[in-house]
C-alpha cells in the first residue's frame, strides 16, 4: 500500500475556543482565528495548501509546506525578541529611601513608620553600597526608583544617590533614569528645582475625586490629602512637563464600581492615561478588608475600558495602561518590560528592591512579606553579600525556576501564555508555595479574563477600536494612526 | 451522568489519555470538588460536586466533556511539538560562535 505523503508540516501552536471559532497562537505570540471546521481540517492534514486559511497559517508559521527549518529559525528569532527583557538583567532598581511617611493610607502595603522615626531612613553609607550594587548589573538600561514610606522625607539621600549614580555612570555609560514615587505633600521649590535639573520623573498617587481619594489617603492626623495633592500635581506638571508626572491608583471595594469617576478625575488633572490596578493582598489592605471578588473587578474593569474607548471615539486621547501592555504583547513582536507579566517572572531578574537597611528583595511584595516576618524572598544584604551571592544565589534561582509559565500547570498549554506571566511571591503569600493554584488564583483569573476580553475586541476587528488600540500602543494620536494607514 | 447533586463521568482510557483527564479535573477545581478513581483498567471515574448550588449540573457536565476533548488534543499536540519547541528555545538563546559570525559577515 502506498502511503500518501502529507502536504504540510504542522508547527507548534496553542489553542483556545472563542465561541464557534478557535484561537491559535504560535510560539512567538502571533495569532489567528479560524473556524472549528478549518481547525479539524488543519489537524487531519486536509487543508488545501492553496487555500487562504492555509496561507494565513503559513504566514504565522503554524504550517509549512516546504522544509520547516526556515520557519523554525524565524520563530526562534521572534521568540528571542519577545523575551528580550532577559537581556536587561536587572534594569529596575527600587530604593526604599525611608519607611517614614506623613500619610497613613488604608491599603498601605509598605507598613510605613511615623515621621519622627529617622532610624528607618536609608543612610548615605547604605545608599552608596546600593548604588555600587546597581552598577554591577550587566543591563545597559538602569532605572533607579525611589520609594518609601515617603521619599521626600529623606531627600538628602535621594540627592546623594542621584549624584553618585551619575558619577559612576560616567564610566559605565548606561541609559540611566530616575523616578521618584511620592505623595507630593512635601513638595517645595528646592525639591522641584532639583527634580527638574536632574530630569527625575514623578510618580504620585491619586485615587480619584475627593470623595474617593480622601477616605483612602489620609495624613497621620486623619485629614484628607486631595486638595494638597491636586495642587502639587499641577505645580509639578507645570514645572517638569505633563509627561514627566504620572499617577497611580489602587482599586478598593470603595471605588471598584466608580472607576469612571476616577478616569474623569485623571482627565481633569491632565493625565493621558490611567493604570487600573488591583489591590495587593499585603499590609493594611488585608486588615482593612478592602478587596473584592474577581467577577466584580473584571466587570467594572470592562465597563471602564469601554468608557475610555468611548472617550477616545469622542476625541479625548486617553489610555488604560494595563490594556496597553497586554495589547502590545498581543499585537506587536516586542517585549513590554512590564515585570508583573513576564515568564520567568521579573522578580530579581528585571527588578530588585533595596530596603532602607540594605536588604535586597526580589520585589516590593517580597519586602512586605519580610516586614510581616517572612524572609523567604530576601536575596541578601548590600553590606554583607557580594553581587554574585545576591543575584546568582539560591533565592533568585529558585524563584525564577518556579515562575516559568511554560511549565506551570494550566499555563503550559494556555493560548495566552506569551501574553501572561507568573507571580511567585503572590502565589507564596496566598498558597504557601511558589507555583500556586491556577484554578483558584485571583491573579490568574483576572489576567485570563482581561486578556480574553481584549482578544474578543481584537477579533471583532472594529476599525475605530483598532485605531484606538494602536494609538495606545504607539503613543500617537488616533488621527496619526488613521493617516499612517491611509499611507 | 447526574446523580443527585453530583456529576459522575466515566472516561474511556482507550479514547482519552489519563493525563488529559487529570488536566481537565484540574481546570474544574474552581467550580467543583473532584474525586477520581479507577473503575477498571480502561475506565477512569470522575465525580464532580459543584462548590455552589447555583451552578447548573448539565452545563458543567457539557463543559467538562468539551474541555476533555481540548485537553486530549493538547496532549497529542505536546507529543507532536515538544521537540520542535525545545529546538526553538535552544536556537533563540544559542550564542553565536565566532566562526558562525564570520560566515554571516561574509554573506
Amino acid at each position: 500500500m502506498m502511503i500518501k505523503r502529507r502536504a504540510y508540516t504542522i508547527l507548534p501552536y496553542r489553542f483556545m475556543r472563542f465561541g464557534k471559532d478557535i484561537l491559535l497562537v504560535n510560539e512567538a505570540g502571533e495569532f489567528i482565528f479560524m473556524s472549528e471546521n478549518d481547525f479539524v481540517k488543519l489537524r487531519t492534514y486536509q487543508l488545501d495548501i492553496k487555500d487562504e486559511t492555509f496561507l494565513n497559517l503559513k504566514n504565522k508559521h503554524i504550517v509549512a509546506d516546504t522544509d520547516p527549518t526556515l520557519p523554525i529559525y524565524l520563530l526562534a528569532t521572534k521568540y528571542r525578541t519577545k523575551k528580550s527583557y532577559l537581556n536587561d538583567f536587572t534594569a529596575l532598581h527600587i530604593f526604599i529611601i525611608s519607611l517614614r511617611c506623613n500619610q497613613k493610607c488604608r491599603y498601605c502595603q509598605a507598613s510605613s513608620e511615623d515621621e519622627t522615626r529617622t532610624d528607618y531612613d536609608m543612610s548615605i553609607k547604605t545608599a552608596k553600597k546600593c548604588v555600587d550594587m546597581v552598577f554591577k548589573s550587566p543591563s545597559p538600561n538602569i532605572k533607579i526608583e525611589f520609594q518609601g514610606g515617603e521619599s521626600f522625607l529623606n531627600f538628602e539621600t535621594v540627592k546623594f544617590v542621584v549624584q553618585y549614580a551619575k558619577q559612576l555612570n560616567g564610566a559605565y555609560q548606561k541609559n540611566l533614569e530616575f523616578v521618584i514615587c511620592t505623595n507630593l505633600l512635601g513638595l517645595n521649590e528646592e525639591i522641584l528645582n532639583y527634580l527638574e535639573e536632574h530630569k527625575i520623573c514623578v510618580s504620585t498617587s491619586l485615587d480619584g475625586p475627593r470623595n474617593l481619594h480622601d477616605p483612602n489617603r489620609m495624613t497621620r492626623k486623619g485629614t484628607g490629602t486631595y486638595d494638597m495633592v491636586r495642587k502639587n500635581i499641577q505645580i509639578a506638571q507645570d514645572k517638569l512637563g505633563i509627561e514627566r508626572v504620572s499617577a497611580l491608583m489602587v482599586t478598593t471595594r470603595d471605588n471598584v464600581d466608580k472607576l469612571n469617576d476616577v478616569v474623569a478625575e485623571y482627565i481633569n488633572q491632565r493625565f493621558h492615561s490611567i493604570f487600573v490596578r488591583t489591590i495587593h493582598p499585603f499590609g493594611r489592605a488585608v486588615k482593612e478588608k478592602l478587596g473584592y471578588d474577581v467577577e466584580t473587578f473584571v466587570k467594572n474593569y470592562k465597563n471602564t475600558l469601554d468608557y475610555i474607548i468611548r472617550l477616545n471615539l469622542d476625541g479625548v486621547s486617553f489610555s488604560e495602561q494595563y490594556a496597553t501592555i497586554i495589547l502590545k504583547k498581543i499585537l506587536t513582536p516586542f517585549a513590554t518590560g512590564f515585570v508583573d507579566l513576564q515568564s520567568p517572572a521579573g522578580t530579581g531578574i528585571s527588578c530588585a528592591v533595596y530596603g532602607y537597611n540594605g536588604d535586597v528583595f526580589v520585589s516590593d511584595e517580597a519586602r512586605m512579606l519580610s516586614k510581616m516576618g517572612d524572609n523567604r524572598f530576601l536575596m541578601g544584604n548590600v553590606h554583607k553579600n557580594k553581587y554574585q551571592e545576591i543575584f546568582n544565589g539560591k533565592v533568585i534561582r529558585e524563584t525564577i525556576d518556579n515562575s516559568c509559565v511554560e511549565n506551570m500547570p494550566l499555563c503550559s498549554e494556555c493560548a495566552f501564555q506569551m501574553y501572561c506571566g507568573a507571580d511567585p511571591v503572590r502565589n507564596y503569600s496566598v498558597r504557601g508555595d511558589l507555583i500556586g493554584h491556577r484554578p483558584t488564583s485571583e491573579f490568574h483569573q483576572i489576567n485570563y479574563l482581561i486578556i480574553r476580553h481584549l482578544m474578543e475586541l481584537i477579533k471583532q476587528n472594529d476599525a475605530d477600536i483598532m485605531n484606538i488600540f494602536w494609538s495606545w500602543i504607539t503613543n500617537r494620536s488616533i488621527e496619526e494612526i488613521r493617516r499612517s494607514k491611509r499611507g | 451522568m447526574i446523580d443527585g447533586n453530583k456529576i459522575v463521568i466515566k472516561i474511556d482510557l482507550a479514547i482519552y489519555a489519563r493525563i488529559a483527564a487529570l488536566k481537565t479535573c484540574y481546570v474544574f477545581q474552581d467550580k467543583c470538588h473532584t474525586s477520581l478513581e479507577p473503575e477498571s483498567e480502561s475506565i477512569f471515574k470522575v465525580t464532580l460536586t459543584p462548590k455552589k448550588e447555583s451552578l447548573s449540573l448539565p452545563e458543567i457536565e457539557k463543559e467538562f466533556m468539551d474541555e476533555l476533548i481540548d485537553q486530549q488534543i493538547r496532549v497529542e499536540n505536546d507529543k507532536l511539538f515538544s521537540d520542535i519547541r525545545k529546538m526553538i528555545v535552544e536556537q533563540a538563546f544559542k550564542p553565536i560562535s565566532f566562526a558562525e559570525l564570520k560566515t554571516k559577515i561574509r554573506k
